[in-house]
């Protein structure tokens, strides 16, 4: 049944047979729908359902009325609450539009990373669209960047003084423990590579071993942890209940204790173990998040999850993986279901910047509830310490950083379902914020609306998803394994997997986890090692493809800065069927007084706040009226500026609109540095377009008309449009053509005077002039340049000494030929033979299938092979030829990337390999 | 009780025959001798009262002349129930140019669009190139209205845009344009024809 438009005239008739009850839903006469016929012997539950039903009728036919204060169930809240607006700041309650820059609560991530442009109406030339609504959004926006270019740049200038927070390092970890206890060290999972020096703290493993875990409260290493302060103390418990104003007294008195950043203060060092090893070295982060999955297997947990005994366990092993530095941390909040743990530690300098804690979890197992699978999750506001002198009573504007650790479905084929459980997830997932979202509402007892604004992990300035996420590769179970076997092209192979990652297919797809961010991973797969025989050599279970399981994203606003350090796997770590993985953060937070923030905000508002209701039309002068690129080449940039002037007497907020409402405001080989803005009363807002033809435009206008022009149509907010005609003129080229078509053009690309003159096909040449031209002086002029193709990867010195001019020419036309070979449209292997081609098992066979490539083709690949062969046979050293063939592979049998049963790369390898092996 | 009645009018016509001119004395009863030549279209809206108290709200474009730019006139013009073809009587090119956009528009607009052909600058009247009768036979086979105006001195300004009014159909609802809002017009909910449509199309054209 569709909540959002019930059905209005609509009858509901129970019956009554045996025990179970049958409604039927008539939606009434002339309704497109059906009726819908339900069985339950729920009574309680139907009775809801009825209710609902009643009131869902009530409220169609009031809304009509429009005086009807429509709530829906509480629990479809995360599913409606998209466009919910999180509340104004009080000073600005009488504003009539929400203003995201003074809310508390950031914005959506997911919103504001789309620009602005394409969340605007549907409008084109002559047909306006929603001007109103449009001037809202590009407002909002205007003062989102004027907040962080002219506000957050303005701190950062003052940098030393007053933004250092997390100057160093957030690190973030993941381990899928498969229901085992700790029983080694995490040093190096917990603190990377640094702190082998840390050795004598590591626990005998024997003593947190799983058995002996009973005894461990006797044991003098519990002793010391509870000096570390492992369990948070009182108080802290107190400020994880989240009282706002507590904790920013807190924050106050450690402020005025003048905490500077870089020095230890006293009272942190109350470790045993002394002042020397505890104080802060360069390389400790800040603070250490880490996600457990599979902390417990056992049936029971699935129901149970009450004991803390694994979650203190692990704990306690984290903390003795931390070393002498462990007495620099606590434990500020953790947060387990099941079998996912979220621990975050941080140092206890810092403990203070830490408020409003919250925590939630979300079951998306068996039947979408139980907590096999699911995610739980941490929100935290940061106030940077202030490090001036100004101290006394500042308070800071805080970041939100969310933390969530998630379990998706497992298995290769699962896929979807792990999409699903992302959106599931990013849904269903919601902090209470404690904040009443309406007054007038009394509290939610009866069910009905939340009582309280729940937050969305992506309303955040900063969101960390980590965890088991499941994806795997698309690639067979051999290609994998052999891939990941060859040693001296580890580099190459772990790039060549990671086009066949399910995530990154994902994303890239926009399936799941959009716009979120992640290192190129170059760590071999965390997933699934096992004992015994039926590993592979590198310790690969035989029984599951090994993939890149464990991973580590993020996503952030412009409020703050995050970048990821590193990326790594821990291998040393074999205690689980997973390795542990890790990545460290840089984040940087401006460090503004929140009044200082507000008054700035407020004084953008004064100026823009009523502009659609202001009488006057905005007027602008747009110039140049035309620009003009001249000649445009393939993938070379060219640049014009493009300025408007606000010479009217209102703010003028513009955008550019599309011909006709389904087109595109802006030709393909354009681009706008903004496709929106608002500039203010004697200023101007200075555009940049540039043009740039990548191989898709040019593999069009190779063959097509060259002449570029458009005309943009640029439209004011409640005023007139204007239009800006652009024109250049593009130099056809032999990249980003076809073999076939290469064959037919009677001279050099650029004297070709239409498309029309081309060489009918039987008059065509053997083979493209350009690709032979370059095979031919390579053949004869370079095959003694060492590294030919392959320096950059090999690392070896550009060869420019002896010969001088040629080396270096030579690794220019290298280089050439294979750019020109990988913009063809079509690869010189057709794709449609990749399969077959991955087929072949013998020289012979391979040189059989020749056959069924065009006749060019052939002739292309039988010379760059042969080339190939001979430069293979100029060292010793089988490597060389290997490295051709891994380098040349993706060229001349590029992958497509929109199927998902890809061929087999082994397969291409072994193909290429018969012709230069 | 009276009723309003909301049309789109779009001006056409070569470039410096005075159609900006011509929309600002009808709009705001200005003129300036100097202006820049319109790159682009500008919106405007302007009432006219009839005599029984119908209002008629025409919201008009008014477009750019410049040859350059003709390819973007079909997207100003589309949905007009309205156009003012204007030429300058001191040019007889003008005229030719006019022509010229009135085949367009009989080819493309709206079959039931109202053309009227509109000989502008009557304050220069002694370097008449094209007279009265002239235009006036062409239009009357043509099937257009006519009229002469002067933007400068504001002769005939209201009366031809009054004689369209009186023309358009006020009795059928003024065509079947999308419920996308109009400068202006989107939420100050002056039309009452258009309270209508608000509720089906209000949501459509928004993305956001």
């Amino acid at each position: 049944m569709d909540l959002s438009s019930p059905p209005s005239g609509g009858s509901f008739a129970t019956s009554q047979p045996k025990t179970e009850l049958t409604v039927t839903i008539d939606p009434g006469q002339g309704s497109p729908f059906t009726p819908i016929t339900l069985q339950t012997n729920d009574i309680p539950g139907l009775r809801r359902v009825l209710d609902e039903c009643k009131r869902l009728k009530e409220a169609a036919s009031a809304e009509r009325e429009g005086d009807y204060d429509f709530e829906p169930f509480g629990w479809v809240a995360p599913y409606i609450a998209d466009d919910v607006l999180p509340p104004l700041c009080e000073s600005l309650v009488a504003t009539p539009y929400s203003l995201y820059a003074l809310s508390p609560i950031p914005p959506d991530l997911r919103k504001i990373k789309k620009p602005v442009h394409t969340r605007l109406s549907v409008a084109s030339a002559g047909l306006p669209g929603d001007d109103m609504a449009d001037v809202e959004a590009i407002r909002e926006d205007w003062m989102r960047r004027k907040v962080e270019d002219d506000l957050f740049a303005r701190s950062e200038k003052a940098k030393l003084r007053c933004r250092i927070c997390f100057g160093r390092a957030i690190r973030i970890g993941t381990f899928n423990v498969n229901g085992k206890m700790p029983s080694q060290d995490l040093s190096a999972w917990v603190r990377g590579q640094v702190g082998r020096s840390g050795s004598t703290f590591i626990p005998p493993l024997k003593e947190i071993s799983p058995l002996s875990i009973g005894e461990v409260q006797k044991d003098p290493l519990e002793e010391r942890m509870e000096a570390l302060d492992l369990h948070p103390a009182p108080d802290n418990a107190s400020a994880i209940a989240a009282d706002a104003s507590s904790i920013r007294t807190a924050a106050d008195t450690v402020t005025s204790g003048t905490v500077s950043v870089g020095t230890v203060s006293e009272d942190t060092a109350v470790s045993d173990a002394g002042a020397d090893v505890s104080s802060e070295g360069p390389d400790d982060p800040d603070m250490l998040v880490l996600g457990f999955q599979e902390l417990d297997l056992s049936a029971e947990a699935l129901l149970y999850s009450t004991k803390t005994v694994r979650e203190d366990a692990w704990c306690m092993a984290v903390f003795a993986g931390l070393g002498e530095k462990a007495a620099l941390y606590e434990k500020l909040v953790s947060k387990q279901l099941v079998g996912m743990l979220l621990v975050i530690i941080t140092k206890k300098r810092l403990r203070a910047c830490f408020s409003e804690i919250r925590t939630c979890s979300v079951g998306a197992g068996i039947m979408g509830m139980l907590g096999n699978k699911g995610a739980t999750a941490a929100r935290l506001l940061f106030t940077p310490l202030p490090s001036g002198p100004s101290a006394a009573d500042y308070e800071g504007r805080p970041v939100t950083l969310t933390f969530v650790n998630a379990h998706l479905a497992a298995f290769d084929e699962m896929f979807d379902k792990r999409n699903a459980d992302f959106h599931d997830l990013s849904k269903r997932l919601l902090f209470d914020s404690g904040i009443v979202a309406d007054e007038s509402v009394p509290g939610g007892g009866n069910g009905y609306g939340p009582a309280t604004i729940q937050l969305r992990v992506f309303d955040t300035d900063a969101l960390f998803w980590l965890g088991d996420l499941n994806y795997r590769l698309m690639l067979q179970d051999a290609d994998i394994r052999a891939l990941l076997a060859s040693e001296e092209l580890q580099e190459e192979n772990i790039r060549t997997l990671r086009r066949f990652d399910q995530l990154v297919f994902a994303m890239r797809s926009k399936k799941a986890f959009e716009d979120f961010e992640e290192l190129p991973i170059a760590h071999p797969p965390s997933y699934r090692f096992a004992g015994g025989v039926l590993t592979d050599r590198l310790g690969y279970d035989l029984k599951r493809k090994p993939a890149w399981t464990d991973r580590i994203l993020h996503m952030a606003s412009s409020a703050i800065s995050v970048k990821q350090l590193d990326y790594s796997s821990h291998p040393t770590i074999t205690m689980s069927d997973h390795r542990p993985v890790s990545a460290a953060f840089e984040v940087q937070a401006p460090e503004l007084a929140i009044q200082e923030y507000e008054e700035f905000v407020e004084r953008l508002w004064r100026d823009v706040a009523s502009l659609e209701y202001l009488e006057e039309r905005p007027r602008v002068r747009v110039s140049p009226a035309t620009i003009d690129f001249g000649r445009v080449f393939y993938k070379r940039a060219a640049t014009r500026r493009l300025s408007i002037e606000n010479t009217g007497t209102v703010p003028c907020c513009f955008r550019f609109v599309p011909h006709a409402p389904t087109a595109d405001p802006c030709p393909l080989w354009l681009r706008m540095s903004a496709m929106t803005g608002l500039v203010m009363p004697g200023e101007k807002a200075e555009l940049t377009l540039s043009v740039l033809v990548d191989d898709s435009i040019a593999s069009q206008l190779n063959v097509g008309i060259t002449h570029l022009e458009e005309t943009l149509v640029l439209h004011t907010a409640l005023g007139r449009d204007h239009f800006v005609a652009v024109t250049g003129d593009y130099e056809r080229t032999c990249f980003a053509t076809s073999i076939s078509w290469l064959v037919r053009l009677p001279g050099p690309v650029r004297e070709l005077n239409s498309p029309s003159d081309i060489l009918s096909e039987d008059r065509g040449v053997n083979a493209p002039r350009e690709i032979m031209r370059l095979v031919n002086w390579l053949m004869s002029q370079a095959t003694d340049v060492p590294d030919l193709f392959l320096c950059l990867d090999t690392g070896a010195e550009f060869d420019l000494d002896e010969s001088e001019g040629k080396g270096k020419v030579a690794l220019a036309v290298a280089d050439t030929l294979a750019q020109l070979l990988d913009s063809l449209v079509e690869p010189v292997v057709p794709t449609a033979l990749h399969g077959r081609c991955a087929e072949m098992s013998s020289r012979d066979e391979a040189f059989e299938l020749l056959d069924q490539f065009p006749v060019v083709n052939v002739n292309v690949w039988i010379s760059l092979t042969a080339f190939l062969h001979f430069l293979g046979q100029q060292e010793t050293y089988l490597d060389k030829v290997k490295r051709l063939v891994a380098f040349f592979t993706p060229v001349l049998f590029r992958d497509d990337l929109s199927s998902s049963v890809p061929v087999s790369v082994v397969g291409k390898r072994n193909f290429l390999r018969y012709f230069i092996g | 009780m009276s009723k309003q009645f909301q049309f789109k009018l779009v001006l056409l016509g070569e470039s410096a025959v005075g159609k900006s001119s011509l929309v600002l004395r009808f709009v705001k009863d200005q003129f300036d001798d100097y202006r820049e030549s319109t790159i682009g279209a500008a919106f405007l809206t302007q009432t006219v009262t009839l005599e029984d108290q119908t209002t008629v709200k025409f919201e008009i474009w008014d477009t750019a002349g410049q040859e350059r730019y003709k390819s973007l006139a079909p997207m100003y013009y589309r949905n007009a129930n309205c156009a003012v073809v204007v030429y300058d009587i001191t040019q007889a090119s003008s005229l030719e140019k006019a022509k010229s956009w009135i085949r367009e528009l009989q080819r493309q607009a709206d079959p039931s669009i109202v053309i009227a052909l509109c000989g502008n600058k009557l304050d220069l009247a002694a370097r008449r190139q094209v007279s009265q009768e002239e235009a006036k036979k062409y239009a009357d086979e043509e099937g257009l209205m006519w009229g002469e105006t002067s933007a400068k001195s504001g002769e005939g300004v209201s009366e031809i845009f009054t004689a369209i009014a009186k023309k358009l159909p006020l009795t059928a609802p003024p065509s079947a344009r999308g419920a996308a809002g109009r400068p202006g017009a989107a939420r100050t909910g002056v039309d009452l024809n258009k309270q209508a449509n608000a509720g089906q199309g209000q949501n459509e054209p928004c993305n956001c």
